[in-house]
């Protein structure tokens, strides 16, 4: 019982974390249902909604709550608007004819009925010919993470496991890659490419990562540090030599780290837009989804809904993946190696 | 002991050959390029000229610069690219599409990295400064051409030191776009359409467009900007506003100035003048102090920047281009649905002022092809169904009145009148707002902090702004190499 | 370290020789694990790099490449000078000081909630928290740009709420600042991931201990989580001060491009970008990143030194 007290309390502690944590997740699920003109009418509800419209003479008349002098309140149609009165439609009595009210219709409460536009998905799916985006960006993600993460293991073992002359330098040279800013060795970089014929093709985003990257090292080789030599040695009085030592002890032990490099290389790859830019521009067949979605935010057409709508779709598979791997997680470690 | 026992093994003996195959595979399928959109095997008719055959020559349009990289243009660019494609052999036209965010960097990128294109655009004035000396001189091949229907002062405008960079292909002058429902509520007439025409018994000035401007503006509670009751933190509808401008001073200046310059005639000297100083004054008290021009915050609520759109704002001082985002896209509800041109009023300096914009196609100096590149560049900037999808008034005077009839059929039933753009054609500011100054990007850079600041921050003396922008502006201007 | 072999029992591994031989042949084994990275370096980073760090010492304008000037530490004098260049310096830095130690408190608080026996769900937490880590970085920018409106923005919706006044957050110089902050929240996922692979290698057993010896849970997280994740720590300590002094996408996203307002959100690599790409000033902007370079470089170095201090590695030698 107390377990059960326990066990509620901290689930709603995270329930309440996660959900203020994720308020702008719901702000964008929001926007993705919504009609552009919500976006700006004032007093429009926070939910994805159109406002209520009675047809008039081939007109949509928005439909207002409006008090009768007589204190009774109706929901008219609003036909001619003034600034000190107007003049409204009874839906259910139409054939009466307009009705003069004195007053500010914009004080007057309007209606809106819960509606969800999911046109904005069809339209984001048909606009940017989401299907091969999507498989753009798997094959550019799938590539680059599995050489990425091959490679880190190999280099990452040589760094945690050995002792070599210039190991320091090395890796300090390593993490130096990653600090400059790209900006700068963008220019010399495609230039580099454009002399290797890359430019316009998935290669400079996919070949480099065959060759590790300093994010994914860094963390595996610390991830090997923390298991213990004890298991090395163990194999070493075995006799098994250094590759079935990264085999058979040190990757079955660092199972959560492999994985999460793998998660976040890939979804680093599945997200990467400004290279991609780059080395496709003019190739919107080879285009990656994060340079597509760029096309939905044109300075002068923004479309918010649109976007929403399309990134939505975009985070779609890489939370499923997610979802599924965790359970790599799960295995976790069995402590020295040996079964108890 | 017997050995180490281990989770289940992960077949990485496997590994390498699957490795191979996949680096194979990898690199077969990135470097499978998409055949360029041209070339179909044979041309489509036997030749009827006696031409000499000859070798195709790659000639790579960069569009991205200025308009063109929207979702409904992109396939009609690539429409009309393949017809000239299949319509003669000697060039083979390219079409890469750049956003418009990145393209000046992409194209600063193969510019430095020598992977240039051939032509670029369609571009504008200001872009024009960043890659005005990059661009060939096309003084040969202007004589082909036939300008005597644009307006020689368009001409002279791309002519830059003495280089004729670009031939104007589109122009766009501003005007005040009006929207007739909002006019309707509040009782109001709608602004005049002729140049000289008066407004209730007024002059048409800013003067008066403030005062119609603050009776258009109203708040959530039905009080207008002329109320003591007036709520300016929950503001309806706004009465004025000057979309688009990117923050920049110098256009505010422009339109509620009139012309002028932050370069003396001395080429060197920084200066503001003084119906600069009068417009952006009245601009800025219009946000702060009388409530009838939204600020940033209230601009980006509106439609992100597109206000007009929103449909809460009454008076919208904007380009001819501005017909492509009146509406939202297909499927969205327009919140715009009765709206006009109106004329530009007289400014400070006595002259009305309509700011221009205007459009070229250029052709990069590094070109290895300079005559198909010009061949390339003419076809493109006559093609209708690219000026249609442009926006792009023709500055060929004979070719707008099809211009306007393609607009009339998209906005029908109503009815626009383009007459006002044609007039306020006539009125454009000279020297441009988006003229040359030294250091160019810097300066321009400066005058865009400027906006940005007045656009923000209420309280501020607007003349000490300027007296400090004059001084930093000096500064960038001495240090242009 | 016993010099007798033991054939194998059961186990199917050949004996390949006694190991001692490897000592010897460590440095050579060593090195051949580490060659890919070598290779790659020298191919795709070496050139890029030497490049820009000649660059520097030029006036290269990317327009015309082929009339670029050697102007030797010029550049490098300049920015002594600039004081655009201090400002943003100085942006990076608060932010960086403020950001880093927040976003790893918040990602190991939430990896320690997400990894507690006690928590019902813990996959689809786990989901929960990493999902905004998937959403384009650009799409959630502009929701975040949506939701800290100062009018119409959900979060100061839910402050007044409350009864609190809302700030403008992105217009406001003191304010946008927390406003990234806030946003950079969002992107705890890949170190509450790393936290969590370092958590589920913590030992069980030494949990036990501790609780033997009657530790409670803040001695029992101080001596034993801590120390065991200090090698993951580390990590994304150094990791999120790179980042933080790389910080440049949603800086540049929500000031458009201009480090508005007044310069609060120029950080230093949107001033490098401003430079390189704005005012075509390729040079001095390679100079500004070698700068970066050698602080961050230098931060980086000194974490390296002390870390022997305080990262526990069993594996290390």
């Amino acid at each position: 019982m107390r377990r059960f007290a326990a066990m509620s309390a901290v689930t709603l502690v995270a329930i309440t974390i996660v959900s203020a944590f994720l308020m702008p997740l719901a702000y964008m699920v929001a926007t993705a249902f919504k009609d552009s003109s919500q976006l700006t009418a004032v007093g429009a509800p926070l939910y994805p909604a159109a406002p209520e419209v009675f047809v008039y003479e081939g007109e949509e008349l928005k439909v207002f709550d409006v008090p009768a002098p007589d204190g009774s309140v109706h929901a008219w149609a609003l036909l001619e608007p003034h600034r000190e009165d107007a003049v409204f439609i009874d839906p259910a009595n139409a054939d009466a004819g307009p009705i003069a009210w004195v007053g500010r219709w914009r004080t007057l409460q309007q209606h809106w009925g819960f509606s969800l536009k999911v046109d904005n998905f069809t339209a984001a799916w048909e606009t940017i010919d989401f299907p091969r985006l999507f498989m753009n960006s798997f094959g550019i993600a799938g590539l680059s993470t599995l050489g990425a993460v091959l490679s880190a293991i190999c280099v990452a073992y040589g760094f945690s496991r050995f002792r070599f002359p210039g190991r320091n330098g090395l890796f300090i040279l390593m993490l130096a890659t990653i600090i400059l800013p790209f900006q700068v060795t963008l220019i010399p970089s495609y230039a580099v490419y454009l002399q290797l014929g890359w430019v316009g093709t998935w290669l400079p985003l996919i070949i480099p990562h065959f060759f590790s990257n300093a994010y994914n090292v860094f963390l595996l080789r610390q991830y090997f540090l923390t298991i213990p030599r004890e298991l090395d040695e163990a194999a070493m009085i075995d006799g098994a030599g250094p590759f079935r030592i990264l085999r058979s002890v040190i990757v079955p032990q660092a199972v959560p780290g492999i994985v999460a490099v793998t998660l976040f290389h890939f979804f680093w790859a599945w997200n990467e837009y400004f290279l991609p830019l780059i080395y496709l521009q003019g190739k919107p067949d080879l285009q990656p989804l994060a340079v597509g979605l760029a096309r939905f935010n044109a300075l002068y057409s923004q479309q918010p809904t649109l976007i929403q709508a399309a990134a939505i779709m975009a985070m779609l598979l890489p939370v499923v993946v997610f979802f599924f791997a965790q359970r790599a997680f799960m295995r976790g470690v069995v402590f020295g190696g040996v079964e108890k | 002991m017997n050995g180490t026992k281990r989770t289940a093994p992960w077949p990485w003996t496997r590994l390498p050959a699957l490795l191979a195959v996949v680096a194979l595979v990898g690199a077969a399928c990135g470097g499978a390029t998409t055949p360029a959109p041209s070339e179909t095997a044979a041309v489509t008719e036997p030749p009827v000229t006696t031409e000499a055959p000859c070798e195709p020559v790659e000639i790579e349009w960069f569009v991205g610069l200025g308009t063109g990289e929207n979702e409904e243009q992109i396939p009609i660019e690539e429409d009309v690219v393949a017809a000239f494609n299949e319509s003669q052999d000697c060039i083979d036209l390219l079409l890469t599409v750049v956003d418009n965010t990145e393209a000046a960097d992409t194209l600063a990128t193969r510019l430095a990295a020598n992977d240039e294109p051939d032509i670029i655009g369609p571009i504008g004035i200001r872009a024009l400064q960043s890659f005005g000396d990059q661009l060939l001189d096309l003084t040969p091949y202007i004589g082909d051409v036939d300008l005597s229907e644009i307006e020689p002062g368009l001409v002279d405008a791309y002519k830059v030191d003495g280089k004729q960079i670009g031939i104007p292909m589109a122009v766009y002058p501003s005007f005040i776009y009006y929207n007739k429902s909002l006019f309707d509520e509040a009782g109001l007439a709608y602004p005049p359409h002729d140049v000289g025409e008066q407004y209730e018994g007024e002059d048409w000035t800013w003067a008066t467009v403030r005062d119609l401007a603050m009776k258009l503006t109203v708040d959530t509670n039905g009080n207008d900007a002329t109320s003591a009751d007036f709520d300016p933190e929950n503001v309806d509808v706004y009465g004025l506003d000057a979309q688009f401008t990117e923050s920049d001073a110098r256009a505010w200046s422009t339109i509620f100035g009139g012309s002028g310059s932050v370069v003396a005639d001395d080429g060197m000297t920084a200066q503001w003048p003084d119906n600069w100083r009068t417009g952006l004054q009245f601009f800025y008290d219009g946000i702060w102090k009388d409530h009838f021009v939204p600020n940033q915050t209230a601009v980006q609520a509106l439609a992100a920047g597109n206000t007009f759109q929103s449909g809460r704002i009454a008076m919208d001082v904007v380009h001819q281009w501005y017909t492509c985002c009146v509406y939202p896209g297909e499927g969205e509800t327009a919140a715009v649905t009765d709206w006009d041109v109106a004329v530009l009023p007289v400014g400070p300096d006595g002259n009305i002022t309509s700011k221009l914009h205007a459009d070229t196609i250029g052709i990069l100096d590094t070109t290895e092809n300079p005559d198909q590149a010009f061949e390339a560049l003419t076809f493109l900037f006559q093609s209708p169904e690219l000026i249609q999808t442009w926006g792009a008034m023709p500055a060929i005077e004979s070719q707008r009145a099809a211009f306007f009839s393609g607009l009339d059929e998209r906005f029908a039933p109503l009815e626009i009148d383009w007459n006002v753009s044609t007039l306020m054609l006539g009125y454009p500011d000279n020297p441009s707002h988006e003229a040359f100054m030294p250091n160019f990007q810097e300066a321009d850079s400066a005058n865009k902090d400027l906006g940005s600041k007045l656009w923000t921050t209420p309280d501020l003396d607007v003349d000490a702004e300027l007296d400090a922008q004059v001084e930093l502006l000096q500064g960038i201007f001495d240090s242009a190499s | 370290m016993s010099t007798t072999q033991v054939t194998a029992g059961p186990v199917a591994i050949k004996p390949r020789g006694r190991w001692r031989a490897f000592t010897e042949r460590e440095s050579l084994t060593g090195l051949a694990f580490v060659s890919p990275f070598i290779i790659g370096f020298i191919v795709f980073s070496a050139i890029p790099m030497l490049a820009s760090l000649v660059l520097s010492l030029t006036d290269f304008d990317p327009r015309e490449p082929d009339q670029v000037r050697f102007i030797g530490l010029d550049n490098y004098a300049q920015m002594l000078s600039d004081p655009v260049l201090h400002q943003s310096l100085g942006v990076t830095v608060r932010f960086a000081l403020l950001v880093v130690p927040l976003t790893l408190a918040f990602a190991l608080g939430v990896a320690m909630l997400v990894n507690s026996k006690l928590l019902a769900g813990r996959t689809v937490f786990r989901t929960l928290f990493y999902m905004p880590m998937q959403i384009p970085i650009v799409a959630s920018t502009i929701v975040w740009i949506g939701v800290l409106h100062a009018t119409t923005g959900w979060l100061n919706y839910a402050l007044e709420g409350v009864g609190i006044p809302g700030p403008n957050w992105l217009q406001s110089t003191f304010w946008v600042g927390p406003a990234l902050g806030l946003m950079g929240l969002w992107g705890i996922g890949n170190m509450m991931l790393i936290f969590l692979a370092g958590l589920q290698s913590v030992p069980t057993e030494l949990y036990d201990a501790a609780k033997v010896d009657g530790a409670g849970p803040w001695a029992s997280f101080r001596n034993v989580t801590l120390p065991m994740i200090s090698p993951v720590l580390f990590y994304n300590v150094i990791i999120a001060l790179i980042a933080a002094f790389q910080y440049f996408t949603q800086a540049y996203v929500v000031s458009n491009g201009r480090g508005d307002p007044d310069r609060a959100t120029l950080f230093f690599n949107l001033d490098l970008y401003r430079e390189a790409f704005g005012f075509f000033h390729m040079g001095y902007a390679s100079a500004m990143a070698w700068l970066l370079f050698v602080i961050v470089l230098g931060l980086t170095i000194v974490l390296f030194k002390t870390a022997g201090s305080w990262v526990f590695a069993g594996g290390e030698r």
